[in-house]
This record gives structure tokens, C-alpha cells and sequence, in this order.
């Protein structure tokens, strides 16, 4: 067809042309441009940082260390930029999983009374891992297995008398009694030698006002660069925390509140029963009970990582050798944990064969006057893994891991 | 030109399913001509047989999969993890056959169905040479945009309840039903569990409305629906495509497909409705921007066929 029905002109007035094309379009773009100004400016504007009465770090660090807890729930979402090779993840598992931690984003969620219970969910894409805290009892819920696995806690009590027991250990901690002031100098002067710490304005986080802390390595070995804080103004709670690495720019991983409420939550959000059709196990610790969830059935030797007890042998979980405890080489942040009898090397905290393989296959095989092994040097962390059994660990470069493994007490 | 000018009656083709005698006649006002001409624009989509038997092959998809998964029960080991979501707990809920086939469709087969009824809208009546009569009469070029967007949204919304209630029912026959376990690991009765496969059903049906706004934009650049309906789809898929990519995580949050499969976080207790808002916003930002484009060549636009 050829031209316009003349009608259909007279009907909108398309006819006037060009300039009412023009206009129509223009308000098409202008549309377009308030809602990329409403999605990028707002919550910039949000963001600014607020007025807040003088501070100094000391007194801000003292405050950390005494701060009250609270009744609070929120959203945290933690990022890793380790420098990692990406993990394989369950299908189902996006995120979800304990291991997702290392890299990518985490989404989780939050709940505490401020007393003895306390509620963790990692958000998976399709899937939530769970970790219940109701007095003396935790649950480790794992939807995309199914699987509930249930460990008794010390009581506060059993809690309390191993404190006791131990003796001064205590002692670094800020003493009640001592004044703000006190508190601050000693605070500060415990960190000095080691560590820089500086107050660096304010910010806001989840909406509310902070102060930023920053803390700074004295030693030029680590690879961390410096350790950033957020404390909330009102309550000194941390309200985010982001490592950045020596030289970098951006922070390899940071953790921080998108969302937070002091009020109490619902008593519900801390009952946790196991749902019908769930495999239910028990656990002897809550470390046990989430390296446990985290692991396919029948694979659970290579789990000792995860434990946070120290090494489990891999003749059989659960049964550490007494003297495993790791031995530290170095001081502050040069610090080197060296681990014994973790077989399972670099797989061993995996806690995935899948994402084992793929911390395996990102280490250089290495070897010297210490033996040999396989390294892998992250942007904040370092591990080596040597032949022998024992595993090395630091926020250090790996060359300082091989000179720590030449060490006395290093030893195997 | 030889086609009259005057009434669709005399000749060209008709209008089917009515909608240009509901448009026709004396000026219409108000809301109740608005709601005539959406009911009509709504029965000429629903009436369209290609866009029943999309219906169908979606409600039979789904059936497909409880089938499926029924059968290999037998030797397929319950709550391994593997496999697309939800699916695992299909042998433990049949409601889970409705969240899993919405799971599984909304990347693909939903978006595919919404950019053929939306490249159709306007393009097909241009090409079919309604469009012009539809103009003859005093229609509003923008109240006639917005209502076949509307029909669009609708007509997605029935795609997204035909998987629901297919994966209901078929869940109902093949499977147990009972309480809901949620993802948080907390028991819900199965009431509960329909009440928040509604909700499911409509976040699917917010995510499908980018993709009716796209397609009625594109459908308003070309006379040729067919092309219309590719080029939406195309789009969809690179998008998503864009969404995979690493190298463009910059570009990730603003994607309209980034929010899509959050409606996981609506089977969480408590429930998680930071996300989903976030992606209800993300598709609004999105619909008023490619509306716009579209309103403005709409209105703009010479009907020249």
C-alpha cells in the first residue's frame, strides 16, 4: 500500500508531523531518564554521610569490645573477590551453601534475642541452609538434602566454669570495672604494636549512622592491607566489615548489613522442629553438625576443614589426636597456622569433592628444602599443603608459608 | 488506494473476535468503555487458537513432568539435590510439581508465549489492516496501547495459572499431598502452601510484564508480527545470555531478568520480601520506560495500512 488513509490522520492527529513526533519522544526519553535518576541517584542520596558527635578510635574500639548485646534481625550480604577459581555449586544450590561462601555474593539472614538464641539462613537461589541456636540445642537444616542434624550446646553454666577454669586468659579482654577511658587506652595499646587503628568519618549502613574504623597492619609481609569497620553510633555493634588486600583497591571480601532491626524477633523464628520426611542426625558439636550438612552422605572423611576444631585425622572424623592443636609460627598479622595430620590436604576444607578439586586444581605444586606440596595464594589468604600431612595457613604470601615450614616448632 | 475509508463492514478483513464492533459506535467514555475494550482485546487474544494451544502445550509440559519424575521415582534417590529445584521434593509434595514447573518454564517457555501474543498486538493488526479501522473509530491511539498491554499481562497471568493449577491437580493425582515443608525447614499446612503458590503465580506473572511492554514496543515498530514476536524473544534469551556473563556483573542488577527466579524467597518463613520487592521495582522501572517508547511511537506513528 501505498501512503495514508486519510481518515485514520484525522482520528489522533498524527498529521502535524515531525514536531509531535519529536515531542512524544522526548517525553519518552525524559520518562526514561527519571527512572535511571530514580534507580542511581536515590540511593546515593541515601548514603550521605552523616553528622556524628567526635569520637576517637580508642573509645570506639572500647565500645566495640563492651557493647551490650541487643535483640536484633536483619540481612547480611557477604561478598568474596578472593581471587578463586568460580566453585561448582549444586544445581539446586546457587549460593546456598556453606562453601558458596568463598565466593560471589551470599545473601543471609539474621536473628538474634541478644541471649541464647540465635538464627542464621544462608539464602540459596532455591535452596536455604539453616542454623538454629535455641538454648542448648542447634539445628543445622539443609533444604536442598533434606537433612537435619542436631548437636547439644554447653549450657551457659558449663560455659562460664570453663571460663573459669582457664584461668587469665580473660585478661586482654576490657574489664568491666574500668572506666571508658581505661577501657579506650587499653584497648588501643593492645592493638598498637601490630596494628594502625584510625577513625575515618562516618557512613551509614542499612540506614543507620556509623563511624568508620580502619585498621591498618604495621607489617608489610601480610597480604592484608587493611580492615575496615562500621560501628553503629548508637549501639557500637559492627555493622559492616571490609577486608581490602595490600595494593588493591577494592575489598576482597566485605560483610555487611543491607537491613537491621533491634527489635526482638518472634519467638517462632527460634523453634526449629524437624520436618516430616527430613533425614534427621546427631552431631557432637555444632561445628561437627554444620561441616556434617555441608558434606554429601558418604563423604564426610574429607570434611576436617570445616570442623573449626582443629585437624581431624583421616582414618575417622571425630577422633583428633591429642597434641593436633595447630602451632603458630610468627606473630600478629604474619601469623602462620600450621595444621598436622589434615590428609585430606587443600580438599580437606572444601567440604565438596567438586569444590575440592577446584581449590586442587587452582594450587601450584610446589616443593623445597621442606618437603613438597601443592600452594595457593589467595588475595587476603595463603595455604600450603605439604606431602607430609601438614597444612599451612596465614594471611601471608606463600613464600612466607615455605619459610614457616622450615621453622622448629613447625616441625612434623 | 482502493480500501474505503468508512465502516470495517464494507470491506478488508474483519476484525475477529469482535473487538472492532465493541470499539465502534458512539464515543465511548469512562471506565465502562474502557473495561468494553479491554474484554474485547481480552477475548480476541483468548479466542486466537495458536495462543489456546500455547496454554495447552504449557498445562501439558507440566504434566509431562509429573509424569516423568513419577515414573523414575523407582530408582531415583529422593533428596539428592541434583536436579532443576524443587523437583526433589516432588515425590514428597505433589504441590511442588506447580513450583517446579513455574521454575522451569519462566526462563523459557513463559517468556516465549508472552512475546507472541505482545509482538502480535499491534503489528498484526497492522499487518492484517485492522489497525486503521480500529483508528477510524474513536479510539484513543493511548488508551489502545495500554489496553493491549493489559490484555498481554492478563493473558500472561493465565499461562503462569495454567502450569499452577495443571501442577496442583497432577500433583494431587500422582503424588502425596499434605503439609508444606518450606525451604526454612518449617511445616506449613497445605493450605498455606496453595496460598503462597498463588504468590508465586503472580511475582511470575510481575516478571512476564517487561516482556509484554518489550514486545508491544517492538510490535509497534514493524508490521510484520512475526518478526515482532522473534525479535522480543531474541531479546529475551540475550538478556539472559548477559546475565550469565561474568564480565558484565556491572550490568547484572539492572538486567530485567535479574530478579526472575526470586520468587524462591516467597517459600522462606519468615517470609524474605526484600528481594522480591526489588524485583517488582526493577520490572516497573523497566515497563515505564519501554511503554513509553512504545506510547510515543504509537501515537506518533502514520498508519499507512
Amino acid at each position: 500500500m501505498v501512503g495514508a488513509v486519510p481518515g485514520t490522520h484525522g482520528v489522533t492527529g498524527a498529521h502535524t508531523g515531525s514536531m509531535r513526533t519529536r515531542s512524544r519522544w522526548a517525553l519518552a526519553a525524559a520518562t526514561t531518564g527519571a527512572v535511571v535518576a530514580g534507580a542511581v541517584v536515590v540511593p546515593g542520596v541515601a548514603s550521605a554521610d552523616p553528622d556524628l558527635p567526635p569520637t576517637t578510635a580508642g573509645q570506639l574500639l572500647a565500645d566495640v569490645a563492651s557493647a551490650q548485646e541487643l535483640p536484633f534481625s536483619g540481612t547480611v550480604e557477604h561478598t568474596s573477590d578472593l581471587g578463586l577459581p568460580e566453585l561448582p555449586q549444586g544445581q539446586g544450590a546457587g549460593g546456598g551453601d556453606l562453601v558458596g561462601l568463598l565466593t560471589g555474593t551470599t545473601t543471609l539472614r539474621v536473628w538474634s534475642d541478644g541471649e541464647q538464641r540465635q538464627r542464621l539462613a544462608l539464602l540459596g537461589s532455591f535452596s536455604e541452609t539453616d542454623v538454629v541456636r535455641d538454648g542448648t540445642d542447634a539445628w543445622v537444616w539443609r533444604s536442598d538434602e533434606r537433612t537435619a542434624v542436631h548437636a547439644e550446646l554447653p549450657s551457659q553454666e558449663q560455659l562460664e566454669a570453663a571460663r573459669g577454669s582457664a584461668g587469665d586468659e580473660g585478661a586482654d579482654a576490657p574489664m568491666p570495672g574500668a572506666t571508658p577511658a581505661e577501657a579506650a587506652q587499653r584497648a588501643l595499646a593492645a592493638l598498637d604494636p601490630t596494628t594502625e587503628v584510625l577513625l575515618d568519618g562516618t557512613t551509614t549502613v542499612a540506614g543507620r549512622d556509623a563511624y568508620d574504623l580502619v585498621l591498618r597492619p604495621r607489617s608489610t609481609i601480610s597480604l592484608v592491607g587493611e580492615v575496615r569497620l562500621a560501628v553503629d553510633a548508637e549501639t557500637s555493634y559492627p555493622l559492616s566489615v571490609q577486608v581490602t588486600a595490600r595494593g588493591a583497591s577494592d575489598p576482597a571480601l566485605r560483610t555487611a548489613f543491607t537491613d537491621l532491626s533491634y527489635a526482638v524477633p518472634d519467638d517462632d523464628v527460634f523453634a526449629f522442629t524437624p520436618p516430616d520426611g527430613a533425614e534427621v542426625r546427631e552431631a557432637p558439636s555444632l561445628g561437627a553438625a554444620m561441616a556434617e550438612g555441608s558434606v554429601p552422605e558418604g563423604r564426610h572423611g574429607a570434611s576436617s576443614g570445616w570442623t573449626g576444631e582443629g585437624p581431624v585425622s583421616s582414618s575417622g572424623r571425630g577422633s583428633a589426636p591429642e597434641g593436633a592443636a595447630p602451632t603458630v609460627v610468627g606473630e600478629g598479622w604474619d601469623a602462620v597456622a600450621v595444621l598436622r595430620g589434615a590428609a585430606g590436604g587443600l580438599t580437606g576444607g572444601a567440604g565438596d569433592v567438586g569444590a575440592g578439586q577446584a581449590l586442587l586444581d587452582a594450587a601450584q605444586p610446589v616443593s623445597g628444602e621442606y618437603g613438597s606440596g601443592r600452594a595457593l595464594q589467595t588475595a587476603l589468604v595463603s595455604v600450603l599443603a605439604l606431602d607430609d600431612g601438614r597444612v599451612l595457613v596465614g594471611a601471608v604470601p606463600t613464600s612466607v608459608l615455605e619459610q614457616a615450614a622450615l621453622d622448629p616448632a613447625a616441625v612434623p | 488506494m482502493s480500501a474505503p475509508d468508512t465502516a470495517p463492514a464494507t470491506g478488508g478483513p474483519a476484525r475477529p473476535g469482535g473487538g472492532a464492533s465493541a470499539a465502534a459506535g458512539r464515543r465511548p467514555s469512562g471506565a465502562a468503555a474502557d473495561l468494553r475494550l479491554l474484554r474485547s482485546e481480552l477475548a480476541l487474544v483468548l479466542s486466537r487458537r495458536r495462543n489456546v494451544v500455547m496454554l495447552v502445550v504449557l498445562a501439558l509440559l507440566t504434566a509431562l513432568v509429573g509424569v516423568g519424575v513419577d515414573l523414575a521415582t523407582g530408582d531415583a534417590d529422593p533428596g539428592t539435590g541434583g536436579g532443576p529445584p524443587f523437583l526433589a521434593s516432588l515425590t514428597q509434595n505433589g504441590l511442588f510439581l506447580a513450583f517446579a514447573s513455574l521454575t522451569a518454564s519462566l526462563p523459557v517457555f513463559l517468556p516465549l508465549v508472552v512475546s507472541v501474543v505482545a509482538g502480535e498486538s499491534v503489528a498484526g493488526e497492522a499487518s492484517s489492516g485492522t489497525l486503521r479501522y480500529l483508528l477510524v473509530t474513536p479510539v484513543d491511539r493511548t488508551r489502545l496501547l495500554v489496553t493491549k498491554f493489559v490484555a498481554t499481562v492478563l493473558y500472561a497471568a493465565v499461562a503462569a495459572l495454567a502450569i499452577a493449577v495443571t501442577g496442583v491437580l497432577v500433583g494431587l493425582v500422582l503424588f502425596p499431598v499434605g503439609d508444606v515443608v518450606l525451604l526454612s525447614g518449617t511445616t506449613a499446612s497445605y493450605g498455606e502452601g496453595l496460598l503462597r503458590l498463588a504468590a508465586v503465580t503472580a511475582y511470575a506473572t510481575a516478571m512476564l510484564t517487561t516482556v509484554a511492554a518489550l514486545g508491544l514496543l517492538v510490535s509497534t515498530l514493524t508490521e510484520v508480527p512475526v518478526a515482532a514476536m522473534s525479535a522480543t524473544a531474541i531479546v529475551v534469551v540475550l538478556v539472559q545470555i548477559m546475565g550469565q556473563v561474568p564480565q558484565l556483573s556491572f550490568l547484572h542488577p539492572w538486567l530485567f531478568t535479574d530478579g526472575w527466579l526470586r520468587f524462591a524467597d516467597l517459600l522462606r518463613d519468615p517470609l524474605a520480601l526484600g528481594g522480591v520487592g526489588d524485583g517488582l521495582l526493577l520490572q516497573a522501572g523497566w515497563v515505564v520506560v519501554l511503554l513509553g517508547a512504545a506510547w510515543a511511537r504509537m501515537t506518533s506513528k502514520d498508519v499507512t495500512s
